[in-house]
């Protein structure tokens, strides 16, 4: 803790040119003051809202000439060119009505994500400050979004299986800030990261741009984090059933020198202890169940420090990262008769990474480099014999090992991961994007049930790395016309050790991808747009290797790939002055080739085999009346069915479902919001969820199979109904929310027929102080 | 009181009245099929194995059943079948010992089951009410329970059985019932993680128990043999006088054991539990694949058998030369110079070939006569067998023409005819004729 204090005063004492306080005021076009407005100075990260008089000050700001933007719920977005120096005066922005931007008004179109959602490409943009009070999970915001299913069960902690538009597992990709998640925290997931510290969720539906993308095939997720560069302070504590706490605190400070420090931790626990229906071994029959070995605990602390709208740098940022969990384990991929009661898993991460972004030539070139080390280890533990029951009682003996077979390992991962983006502005509308991504992984480990004279497997050190450059166009060709296409070369190299020999073996390959997107508008308010991408994904260390014991190396694996196509239309309108409403309607086509495979033979090696096509389409509106009352939908349908298989014997096969996968569902929400209940700027929420997920099957089935006649092989009609409600206290810079989930108490279930909680329920407190 | 005195009566008047001998008798329909046969098959892809079964109410000849036309399942495989009804794991594919019937609607539907604590492995009819099953990881398991009414009878102590203890699994694959005697005998499987799927012992164990006091006997042993029984539906048989016959499957060759030069114990033998003894007869050993001439192979498999009468079995042993290819690849193996993906060649080659053929054995004479109406078929996956009317219906399954099915043999005449064809569905698991 020394070393970043010292750092913080030596900075601190530097002194770098002269600067002034900017202060203004945010009204409307009618004149009326616009309290809680986001003030920024674009490419910095100067920001601060407007209290409740509409007034915004903006300290310490060095001489110069910026782009000052404001925004607020309601009104377009207006930004304009200032000149900072020694006589400045008050600065006055008019915020006009939206009544041509009705997407303003949905909680997940704004700002920034709003930007994103109108590109070429098919993306789906959520700030997460705006659903935070209503979700405490990640995975919870992305299963609301059309074409999107995540499959996990209700157990805090428990590995989450994203399926975008049909794809899923290893096919999508999360990403934090653009680098990987699988080389930042191999065995993390996405649902375990703080919300806190995230600003925004980009989902990309099939086609990824070069400053994201590596080897996704169908589509990605990438969270951007929340990096503030001023004084705040923040803190918040989730009580949720089945003993559930989430907290997090956070407190950033910031000099005149444009100097910060952010500290952050958090911490996670839950018993995951929900009843769900189960096999009770010893009385033979099912019954209702409290889980009883799943608990999960996680603690993450964080600390980041830079410098920010400098000359020579428009952000310079180290932060560094340390986190440790530990997961019970309840159940494999789907419930059997009887439980785990003894396996877990330890895992423990540090990672530091180091950001800079810097424009030149007044913002035509912009470079942003990150680059990231982290080391993670992972124990996992699966030594007993005893076979527990459902309720919890050990009722007898078997082969040791309840999960995989008897286990007890560590692993150890060492990451290195450096991107490079630049982007040039060749001329108004016309920019190429440049991006460089390389990675490395090393993967070791110990295996503790070998014997001193057997040699270990997990010894050997065995490493991955890829590079992926790519480079990008985006336009807009005319008025009507944006235009984007990149091409991306992947390279990678493998170092793996042979399971026969424990001989090192090398795989080296690379190739090429493309992809474009188009997008023409009919009127501001209609747009079609289509795009196009080949993906790739290389395959894993285990799958070109093997594992060291019953799964053989097969370096003649090809990385699976896919055709992913889009075809989508947007609109939006302003019916009348109280009523707006705006939708999105996609239809999407893949073909995933290649697919890899573990068979199930005497000898087992990963294959690749199948070829698997999907096609479906999606949509969401949302209906906005006088401001207050909001209803948001959305509906997807798709079909995924074989479309060429490796073994002849299995041609017959072409046209049928792939199962574990949903093929209708959809969502309904509608919400009312009141502003100044008990004070000018408080704010009300009540709202009520409803999702339906139609029957599907979880197994392969024959032509004459359906739900009524053969329920057994699908998971059931599944209707939830969520309510909830949030209050925020302006004065006392304080939100509470409080939901109620599943309050029907339906049977809800994962895409493997796990059980899902009933009814429960959270409380959240945040306390957010935005600048002192 | 007096009131429910005389209403009593009234009913037994009225109960007396309703068994007039002279009413037809009534005859409870069944809830399920007791007729035609029930065909399952398996396939393999992407998304996981599929268990396809259906009812057919006669077999169908050489007219191409569609299996994808019949009903899919998590898991099916029947371990042991008794009148219309089988016994195997749950549908779901979970440790249960499930007791299946097939529905009038051609469906499979659960009957009853109780839970096992590890993987079902055998199951062995003996009568009406006792049978007895044992699972896969618990080592030296035996339960019984009553195949009427699936109750668990508890387990047999075996705690004095054999047990190799450096290996992670003792368990029995397969059992034999002699009623001559009312004795059982268990075949032991022994397994240890630390090497490839193999047996993990160059002896063979069998456990001998008394039934009638349902308590072990005694573990009896031979010297120079490996794996017991292992694939197909019955892998020891026995005949009318209770002589025991134990087919040995022979090894895979992953521990290195190749060609003639293997090990005695690596190549299929059948040994002999003489009819009124407890003990190996010693000097009873029989290669089929070596009396068929395939001495050379380099492994030599024999998998499944099912008994007819006087001395003749049927089994689906290791019949054609390896290719030069294969050759080529062992040769590498020997020197030590194979890489992985020659191995996965080889041994995929060995495995999954239509190599295999069915054969008729004499066991007294240990003489072999191929049926030669039934093709080279690849029989490693599902060699079971079947005797229905004094019949036998044999599993075949040949990639080249993208088929799988049943031939039926009739012993009188010496021929086979294709009864069951599966054009669309995998590979052909089950025959299974349904009885009262």
């Amino acid at each position: 803790m020394k070393i970043p204090i010292i750092f913080l005063l030596i900075i601190s004492s530097a002194c770098f040119g002269q600067q002034v306080n900017l202060e203004g005021r945010v009204i409307s076009d009618k004149n009326t003051i616009i309290p809680f407005a986001t003030i920024s100075l674009k490419n910095t990260k100067i920001a601060t809202v407007t209290n409740e008089q509409g007034k915004f000050e903006l300290k310490d700001i060095p001489f110069g000439e910026y782009t000052i933007e404001a925004s607020s719920v309601g009104y377009k977005t207006q930004a304009k060119r200032i000149a900072v120096n020694a006589s400045q005066t008050p600065i006055e922005i008019i915020l006009l009505d939206a009544s041509q931007e009705l997407a303003e008004v949905s909680v997940t179109a704004e700002k920034t994500s709003k930007v994103q959602e109108q590109r070429a490409i098919a993306i789906k943009s959520i700030e997460i400050k705006d659903v935070i009070a209503q979700n405490t999970l990640l995975t919870d915001i992305a299963d609301r979004i059309s074409g999107v299913r995540i499959r996990r069960s209700s157990s805090l902690g428990e590995k989450s299986d994203i399926s975008i538009n049909g794809m899923r597992g290893n096919a999508i990709r999360v990403y934090i800030d653009g680098l990987p998640m699988e080389f930042m925290y191999p065995n993390f997931d996405i649902s375990t990261l703080p919300l806190s510290n995230i600003k925004r969720m980009d989902v990309f539906k099939g086609v990824l741009p070069v400053d994201v993308g590596t080897d996704a095939m169908g589509g990605a997720i990438n969270i951007i984090t929340e990096q503030k560069a001023h004084s705040h302070l923040r803190a918040s504590y989730s009580l949720g059933s089945f003993n559930t706490h989430l907290a997090d605190f956070e407190v950033g400070l910031a000099n005149k020198k444009n100097l910060f420090l952010n500290v952050n931790v958090a911490h996670n626990y839950s018993d995951n202890d929900y009843k769900m229906k189960a096999f009770v071994f010893e009385k033979n029959k099912i019954e209702t169940v409290r889980r009883f070995h799943d608990k999960y605990k996680m603690t993450f602390g964080g600390i980041s420090m830079g410098v920010h709208s400098k000359k020579w740098a428009d952000e310079l940022r180290l932060a560094a990262n340390i986190s440790s969990g530990i997961k019970e384990l309840q159940n494999g991929a789907r419930i059997s008769s009887t439980s785990i009661g003894e396996a877990n898993y330890q895992a423990y991460n540090y990672s530091v990474n180091l950001k800079y972004e810097k424009s030149f030539f007044n913002e035509k070139l912009k470079i942003n480099n990150i680059a990231n080390y982290s080391f993670q280890a992972l124990d996992y533990v699966d030594t007993t014999a005893n076979v527990y029951s459902w309720s919890g009682k050990v009722v007898g003996k078997n082969v040791k090992g309840e999960y995989l077979g008897e286990s007890n390992y560590t692993t150890y991962y060492n990451n290195k991961i450096n991107r490079t983006t630049l982007s040039y502005l060749i001329a108004k509308n016309h920019k190429l994007l440049f991006s460089n991504l390389i990675a490395n992984q090393k993967l070791t480990g110990q295996d503790y049930l070998k014997d001193k004279d057997e040699r270990d497997y997990l010894t050997i050190p065995q490493f991955l790395t890829k590079n992926i450059v790519g480079i990008q166009y985006d336009g807009n060709l005319t008025s009507k016309i944006t235009f984007s296409t990149a091409a991306k070369r992947y390279d990678y190299v493998l170092n793996g050790a042979e399971n026969n020999t424990f001989e090192l073996i090398k795989k080296k390959d690379n190739f090429w991808s493309w992809n474009t997107g188009f997008k023409y508008s009919f009127t501001d308010n209609i747009f079609a747009r289509i795009s196009y991408e080949k993906g790739y994904l290389i395959p894993f260390f285990e799958q070109f290797v093997g594992n060291g014991a019953d799964i053989v190396r097969n370096t003649e694996l090809i990385p699976e790939n896919s055709d992913n196509l889009n075809l989508g239309l947007s609109l939006s309108q302003v019916v009348s002055n109280d009523l707006k409403i705006s939708t999105n309607i996609n239809a999407f086509w893949r073909e995933q080739y290649n697919i890899i495979f573990l068979g199930s033979g005497v000898v087992k090696r990963y294959d690749n085999a199948d070829q698997v096509n999907t096609l479906g389409f999606e949509g969401d509106l949302v209906l906005n009346f006088k401001k207050a009352f909001t209803w948001r939908s959305n509906i997807t349908a798709l079909r995924k069915r074989f479309s060429a298989l490796k073994d002849p014997r299995n041609a017959f096969l072409v046209g049928s479902i792939f199962p574990n996968n949903p093929t209708f569902f959809g969502n309904t929400e509608l919400d009312w919001q009141k502003n100044g209940l008990l004070n000018t700027a408080d704010k009300f929420r009540v709202y009520a969820f409803y999702q339906f997920v139609a029957p599907f099957n979880h197994i392969l089935i024959g032509q004459d199979d359906n739900f009524k006649n053969n329920a057994d092989a699908f998971v059931p009609i599944q209707n939830r109904l969520d309510v909830g409600t949030s209050y925020r206290f302006a004065k006392q810079n304080l939100t509470a929310a409080f939901n109620i989930n599943n309050i029907l108490n339906a049977e809800l279930f994962d895409n493997f027929l796990v059980p899902r909680a009933g009814i429960n329920f959270n409380l959240k407190l945040i306390f957010e102080i935005n600048k002192f | 009181m007096k009131s429910k005195i005389i209403f009593s009566g009234f009913l037994m008047a009225f109960a007396l009245i309703a068994c007039d001998k002279n009413e037809p008798e009534v005859v409870e329909e069944s809830l399920y099929k007791e007729s035609g046969y029930l065909v399952a098959s398996i396939n393999e892809t992407t998304a996981g194995n599929s268990y396809y079964a259906g009812h057919l109410d006669a077999l169908t000849g050489s007219t191409p059943v569609d299996m994808t036309t019949k009903s899919t399942y998590n898991f099916f495989y029947s371990n042991a079948k008794w009148k219309n009804f089988m016994f195997g794991r749950s549908l779901k594919g979970e440790n249960f010992l499930t007791k299946i019937a097939v529905d009038k609607a051609g469906k499979l539907i659960e009957v009853a089951s109780f839970p096992t604590l590890g993987v079902l492995n055998s199951v062995k009819i003996i009568n009406d009410n006792l049978a007895i099953y044992t699972d896969f990881g618990n080592s030296n398991f035996v339960g019984m329970f009553n195949p009427t009414t699936m109750e668990n009878l508890g387990v047999i102590d075996m705690s004095k059985a054999k047990k190799i203890a450096e290996n992670d699994r003792n368990f029995y694959i397969n059992a034999t019932y002699r009623k001559q005697d009312n004795k059982l005998f268990l075949y032991l499987v022994t397994d240890s993680d630390k090497t490839s799927q193999y047996y993990d012992a160059t002896d063979i164990f069998v456990e001998v128990v008394n039934m009638n006091t349902k308590q072990w006997e005694k573990t009896i042993t031979y010297k120079g043999a490996n794996d017991p029984t292992a694939r197909g539906g019955e892998n020891s048989v026995i005949d009318e006088n209770g002589n025991i016959y134990i087919f040995t499957q022979g090894t895979y060759g992953l521990d290195g054991s190749l060609g003639p030069q293997a090990p005695k114990y690596s190549r299929p033998q059948i040994l002999k539990i003489p009819a009124n003894g407890t003990d190996f007869d010693a000097n009873y050993s029989f290669n089929p694949v070596n009396v068929l001439g395939q001495t050379n192979l380099l492994v030599q498999l024999m998998l499944g058998a099912i008994y007819d009468s006087n001395g003749i079995a049927y089994s689906c042993i290791s019949a054609q030369s390896e290719s030069p290819r294969i050759f080529e690849l062992v040769g590498k193996f020997a020197q030590g110079i194979i890489t992985e993906a020659e191995f996965f060649e080889l041994r995929s080659s060995i495995f999954y070939s239509p190599t295999q053929r069915w054969v008729k054995l004499d066991l007294n004479a240990k003489t072999v006569t191929p049926i030669a109406d039934i093709p080279l078929t690849a029989g490693f996956g599902y060699p079971v067998a079947y005797k229905y009317d004094g019949k036998f219906y044999m599993q075949y399954n040949t990639p080249s023409d993208k088929t799988s099915g049943f031939y039926e043999y009739t012993p009188s005449t010496g021929k086979a005819t294709k009864v069951v064809s599966i054009t669309n569905g995998g590979i052909a698991t089950d025959l299974l004729k349904l009885e009262k």
